[in-house]
């Protein structure tokens, strides 16, 4: 029996569950929506699946089993609603809203509901992360250190504030996520940032902040997105005796016996996306983050940039 | 033509980095050495071919000199420098100024009333590698600048103790800050978190949030629970570009720079402590104007690992005096 998606967006990261839900046997994908008609058209193609310029259709028209939402971070908030209104297994895409209160009001009606959720914070999957925490619970971490120096996507709502909540809020994200799973939760810090007039749109072109942590350690998280490509994205761990070093691609482990790098052996977008349909199935329960559990990090995220915006102090 | 006559005070680590540099450079002869354990001062003098003392101010009061290396431990500062000043004797002087702020602020005006000639051991400035960098940054605003010191606990008994050796950002990230400083100008606020060690009162780790006064912001962090030096550098970005300076060791220097074309990394070997000394000494000889360093340029860089140490400290911002 096939499990029936429907696809909400048919940008970039559209692309990338699409290629791994077609990878896993017995699904099908049923539809895409995307106001862009040439877009949706597209993947649409590529999956065999129908197209619809609005996810309203793709809701009446489709028998669906599960629906992934992979639209810009303004647009989140009205898709999810009538999802969980039609008990459909949702899949949503970081960061959760562009603000707090839309997440926390979806949170609420899905835990009303008791619907099945999967929020795409793949680093979670990466088999090299469960090679850092096994590390770390022998050595726990006494310093976080999130780096993600990059350049700026070039979609239309990335630059804009109101389009996606800034890079700290859009992107930075997965490192907090990291920081949450390896070292636990954030207590408070400060933040800062700022922006020249030559930026790209209106958000934040630099960002830092300090953190301290529930067990202690503390954590410096560093964005920018002025730079030509993507320069430096990862986590570095220090603990007593262990230096760690983790990003998408790769584990680097520094301890008494030197320095070893460990490449990742999974595939995260197809290992969340696997996961998530499993759950659907009701065949697994590898769902490691949950939109309640989401929603931890995307607080943090934005209690970040809000603190950043004036200059001061992190309020979680 | 004449040497010229210098002592050095210490006989550490970086003293016998000095006293090597100096070794190699014809036109200067280390007279005098001092130490307070005698075994020590009678070694390295013997090395030098200099006369031993049993501490700093016997030399300063006994020996004929044209200037004098203080490379002592933290606490140890002040009266030497005061000494040195009494005697209007030129000196170069190794980081920290001092455990904390009031002794090197002292000295400060002390140096600056007598119009003296000093140094500070704030050896990354002498790189090439870094001019290299304030080149690609001179028309470029610095935007983020981001640095860490990660690094095992040295094993001097002083040195955990706060008190004594003012602790790692004070003692070690100093060079980070000041480095900081040079490439993206002065700071106003500091901001800090840190986490307590099990041994000693020195944090085990701690970061420093910086907003500086061109708009610019930072993060600068230091942890010493590490077995060896595992990461000590600096980098800023700016529109299109990322500059990162990175120290393996004292003659272990990397240059990465990050634009539109690539990637370009350059290693040096040069020992910017020969550099430096040779400087001070350029300028002893009136064939070189002035140090890139002078007391009073070392006491900002000073003031700002100071703030930082205290924001940690006291758990609140500190705003860096005008």
């Amino acid at each position: 029996m096939t499990t029936r998606i429907g696809l909400v967006g048919a940008g970039f990261i559209a692309g990338r569950h699409l290629d791994a839900l077609t990878s896993i046997e017995g699904v099908t994908v049923a539809g895409i929506a995307d106001p862009r008609a040439d877009r949706a058209e597209v993947l649409a193609a590529r999956a065999g699946a129908a197209a619809y310029a609005h996810w309203a259709d793709l809701l009446d028209v489709e028998r669906l089993d599960a629906l992934w939402v992979c639209v810009p971070p303004h647009a989140h908030g009205e898709v999810e609603t009538a999802a969980v209104e039609r008990r459909l297994p949702l899949f949503v895409e970081k960061p959760l809203a562009t603000d707090l209160a839309t997440a926390e009001a979806l949170a609420d009606r899905i835990d009303a509901t008791g619907l099945l959720t999967a929020v795409g914070y793949h680093w979670r999957y990466l088999d090299t992360l469960e090679m850092a925490r096994e590390l770390l619970a022998g050595a726990p971490a006494r310093m976080v250190l999130g780096t993600w120096l990059d350049r700026a996507p070039r979609v239309d709502w990335w630059a804009r504030q109101d389009g996606s909540g800034g890079q700290t809020v859009e992107q930075a994200t997965h490192l907090f996520d990291v920081a949450r799973v390896l070292v636990g939760e954030v207590e408070g810090g400060w933040a800062t940032g700022s922006r020249s007039p030559d930026g790209p749109g209106d958000i934040l072109d630099v960002c830092t902040a300090a953190l301290r942590f529930e067990s202690g350690a503390v954590g410096s998280f560093s964005t920018s997105c002025l730079l030509p490509r993507a320069h430096r994205i990862g986590v570095e761990l220090v603990a007593p005796g262990l230096g760690l070093w983790l990003t998408e691609h790769r584990l680097v482990v520094t301890d008494a016996d030197g320095e070893r790098t460990i490449d990742r052996d999974v595939d995260p977008f197809e290992a969340e996306d696997r996961a998530f349909v499993a759950a659907v199935r009701g065949e697994g329960h590898d769902v490691r983050t949950p939109y309640r559990e989401a929603l931890r990090t995307h607080r943090l995220a934005v209690a970040v940039a809000t603190a950043a915006a004036d200059g001061g102090t992190v309020q979680l | 033509m004449s040497r010229l006559r210098v002592g050095v005070v210490g006989t550490g680590f970086i003293a016998g980095r000095h006293l090597a540099a100096l070794a190699g450079f014809d036109d200067v002869e280390v007279v005098a050495v001092a130490d307070a354990v005698p075994a020590r001062a009678e070694e390295a003098a013997a090395r030098s071919g200099a006369r031993p003392h049993p501490d700093g101010i016997a030399l300063l009061e006994t020996e004929e000199l044209d200037a004098v290396w203080l490379c002592v431990p933290p606490f140890a500062h002040g009266p030497l420098e005061a000494a040195a000043i009494a005697r209007g004797l030129p000196f170069f002087v190794e980081k920290p100024l001092g455990p904390d702020l009031a002794t090197a602020e002292a000295i400060g005006a002390e140096v600056a009333a007598a119009g003296l000639t000093t140094a500070v051991g704030y050896h990354w400035r002498h790189l090439g590698l870094v001019h290299r960098a304030q080149e690609l940054l001179r028309d470029r605003p610095v935007q983020l600048v981001t640095g860490a010191w990660l690094d095992r606990t040295p094993g001097a008994p002083w040195w955990s103790r706060r008190a004594a050796s003012g602790g790692q950002v004070v003692e070690q990230t100093t060079h980070l800050f000041d480095l900081a400083r040079l490439l993206a100008g002065e700071v106003d606020t500091v901001a800090a978190v840190e986490r307590a060690a099990p041994e000693g009162d020195v944090p085990a780790a701690s970061t420093t949030l910086l907003t500086f006064a061109s708009g610019a912001v930072g993060s600068i962090s230091s942890a010493r629970v590490l077995g060896r030096r595992h990461s000590v550098g600096l980098e800023l970005v700016t529109e299109g570009l990322a500059v990162q300076v990175t120290e393996r060791g004292l003659a272990d220097h990397e240059l990465r720079v990050s634009g539109a074309d690539g990637e370009e990394t350059t290693g040096s070997a040069e020992d910017p402590i020969a550099v430096e000394d040779r400087e001070f000494l350029d300028v002893l000889l009136g064939a070189a104007p002035g140090v890139r360093v002078p007391y009073a340029e070392g006491l900002r860089s000073h003031i700002l690992a100071c703030a930082a140490d205290r924001a940690g400290r006291e758990g609140r911002p500190v705003r860096l005096g005008g």
